[in-house]
């Protein structure tokens, strides 16, 4: 009779054993972390959704209707807006500005009054944050359209700083398909994050900034009015997403005005009186150079207050 | 059948005692090793366990200025106070208390902060009435006497007579709402406070002086505003003298390699035992950090305004040590939270840092989200440092 003897066996399924719950631990502990970073992740891109949002609230002040506006509050006669330019010409209660024709992207008059249709006062703006395949007036990404020729054997263009090529580019040739885009959403992109924007007063505004997959929608009734159901499995697959995702709010408040410029005016020398105006728009000097000094223009955030509680409504 | 007995010869002894020895010394190695890779990775766990409790306590403390001012801790809200004899206030300075709202039927004459009011552009009295190009020292007042149209006071004499201008005599300005508000601000706030308040186009001066402090002096400028000259009483000054000239300057000019600086007085900070008289006096003036800072400059700056909170004050010494700090400040007109996440490691002295800056609540915000008093029963208990309603219900204004 032959005896086998499995010590050696033993030992080093011993080991292996020893190696493999170690190696279990390690990658149970970098999941766990990883979830955790997660969560950090996702809360901040909440945080990223604040600054999109005071973004948003700034833009559609002044852009974004089809015509040019005015401000939240209108700059002319401390109305609400956004509304127009153009001559007043009362008529319509609701909008005093009002244009024959122009519409938002959702087909509706720019401003009414007492709509409690986004943009009037009690209106909620929800913007699911991804990214366009194509924004409309899109242009090639090229750092340089005209780079300058390094070919020594190109006598004629070495060294040269030629305007061959036009600056900038659109990214497509197609006049219409460029002012169009392409507004498919890319896929990597969806899902992440939102932001939501309900307008208090004329110039007041709560922002909820959303992180997570629920695409700005506050409950599942919200969700079946907007006919989105679609975008979901159904109800229980909604509220684990909305479960799962961070929320934060904010009020604001707008304000018109837009920074100041670098010195409006400067006296070159002290002594003497000569006076050097520098407009907002002066390109001459880079010293001078004011418009990129200023925070924007379309006005700016005057206040941020987080609300650490869900408001009743948001 | 006698079964053979066999013995070990010399040859096997060796050879297995030999292989045995490789055996543990393989198993010992091998155990080492994971022992050594699990304890790295507790270690490396635990560290990035505390960088983002670190990242999440800077992010709140961002939103809720609680080191500033503690809302639940009466002990410790210094930068509520009030210094008498100066006539200065803090940045949660309470508004109701010291700057109440004073409504009159003329808008020009409203004074105190209305916490209501947006400031719209359309409204005359939220601009600048003064001459821009008029500067402090000269007395030529080549285009006029702007004062006759915004001051900080409602009736002046403009008696001076100069080689261009002659006297207006009394006078009775239109414009005197924004002049106050710029000298309330200044006065019950502190400069951090004031640029935080005011929109971000405001002009930076006014004619006259009233507040009490300042002698009663009708005609030109006042100096504070236009040159780099403290207020009586007060040890720092205001504007930087960008561009060597005496003309009131937007937020830019004022704030060209300077920085106004939001001083909490807080534990982990040079002030945190500072009298309300030094406290006021670090928020009152302007700090160096542009290109022509030296070291001092900025580390006296960051040790006033950067606290170093550490993150688990309890914890054993075999833990990482991580420290949180929050900054605030404005230079070159831009406002910046900056916040800073600094682990140590307990074993190896490993220093991990994570600096970032934050978009979150402003300095009005936060007053905002504070309550006058905390006793349910008093009046002031609804209202907010600025005079506002305390509400957290965000309620849709009726058009």
């Amino acid at each position: 009779m032959k005896i086998r003897r499995g010590g050696i066996l033993i030992v080093v399924s011993g080991m292996s054993a020893l190696l493999a719950a170690l190696s279990l631990a390690f990658i149970a502990r970098m999941r766990t972390d990883a979830e955790e970073q997660r969560l950090l992740a996702t809360e901040a891109q909440a945080r990223l959704m604040l600054a999109a949002a005071c973004g948003y609230v700034l833009e559609t002040s002044r852009l974004g209707w089809g015509v040019e506006t005015c401000g939240w509050i209108d700059v002319r006669d401390g109305t609400p807006g956004p509304k127009s330019l153009g001559a007043k010409s009362p008529g319509d209660p609701r909008n005093d500005y009002a244009v024959a024709g122009v519409v938002d992207r959702d087909g509706n008059r720019v401003y009414l009054r007492g709509s409690g249709v986004w943009p009037d006062i009690g209106g909620i703006a929800r913007c699911p944050f991804h990214v366009l395949t194509r924004p409309p007036f899109a242009l090639r990404g090229d750092a340089y359209y005209n780079p300058i020729v390094t070919d020594e054997a190109d006598v004629a263009a070495f060294g040269r700083p030629y305007l061959r090529n036009p600056d900038p580019v659109p990214a497509v040739d197609d006049q219409a398909a460029f002012n169009a885009g392409d507004l498919r959403p890319r896929a990597t992109s969806v899902g992440l994050s939102w932001f939501r924007v309900l307008r208090l007063s004329p110039a007041r505004f709560l922002l909820t900034c959303g992180a997570g997959a629920t695409r700005g929608f506050r409950d599942w009734a919200e969700v079946v009015a907007a006919g989105e159901t679609g975008a979901f499995a159904d109800r229980t697959m909604f509220e684990q997403l909305a479960q799962g995702e961070v929320r934060l709010w904010y009020l604001i408040e707008w304000n018109a005005a837009c920074g100041d410029s670098y010195n409006g005016i400067d006296n070159l020398q002290n002594g003497v009186d000569h006076y050097v105006s520098h407009a907002m728009s002066a390109s001459n000097d880079a010293n001078f150079l004011t418009q990129p000094m200023h925070r924007n223009l379309v006005g700016t955030v005057r206040w941020i207050q987080r609300v650490t509680e869900a408001p009743a409504r948001w | 059948m006698r079964l053979p007995v066999r013995g070990f010869t010399l040859i096997e002894l060796v050879l297995s005692v030999g292989l045995g020895v490789a055996i543990i010394g393989a198993v010992a190695s091998a155990f080492r090793v994971a022992s050594g890779i699990a304890s790295a990775t507790r270690s490396l766990s635990a560290e990035n366990a505390v960088m983002r409790a670190g990242m999440i306590t800077a992010l709140n403390e961002a939103d809720c200025w609680t080191w500033c001012d503690d809302p639940g801790d009466a002990t410790r809200q210094k930068l509520r106070a009030w210094h008498p004899t100066n006539g200065r206030g803090l940045p949660f300075t309470p508004f109701p208390q010291r700057w109440p709202l004073e409504p009159d039927a003329d808008p020009e004459l409203h004074r105190g902060w209305d916490p209501d009011y947006c400031w719209p552009a359309d409204d005359a009295r939220t601009w600048f009435h003064g001459n821009m190009a008029e500067r402090w020292a000269s007395a030529n007042t080549l285009y006029g006497h702007y004062e006759a149209f915004a001051h900080l006071r409602s009736r002046v004499t403009l008696d001076k007579t100069t080689a261009v201008s002659p006297a207006y005599g009394s006078c009775a300005p239109p414009h005197t709402w924004f002049m106050n508000q710029l000298d309330g601000l200044r006065d019950n706030l502190g400069f951090y406070g004031l640029c935080d308040y005011l929109p971000a186009n405001a002009v930076f001066g006014s004619y006259g002086s009233a507040n009490g402090v300042l002698p009663v002096v009708d005609q030109g400028w006042q100096g504070f505003w236009v040159w780099p000259v403290p207020f009586p009483f007060w040890t720092g000054y205001f504007n930087v003298g960008e561009g060597e000239c005496m003309i009131p300057r937007g937020l830019y000019g004022n704030s060209n390699n300077a920085s106004c600086v939001l001083i909490p007085g807080c534990a982990d900070t040079s002030l945190a035992n500072a009298t309300t008289i030094e406290l006021s006096d670090a928020n009152v003036r302007q700090y160096r950090v542009g290109q022509l800072a030296k070291p001092a400059d900025v580390q006296d700056m960051l040790a006033k305004a950067l606290p170093k909170r550490a993150l688990l004050p309890l914890a054993p010494a075999s833990w990482p040590n991580a420290r949180v700090s929050v900054l605030r400040m404005m230079g070159w007109k831009r406002f910046i939270t900056s916040c800073r996440v600094r682990c140590d490691s307990a074993v190896t002295g490993e220093r991990v840092e994570l600096t970032f800056t934050t978009l979150s609540t402003t300095l009005r915000g936060a007053r905002r989200q504070r309550r006058v008093s905390n006793d349910p029963a008093s009046p002031a208990y609804d209202v907010d440092l600025d005079g506002g309603t305390i509400s957290t219900a965000c309620l849709v204004q009726a058009p």
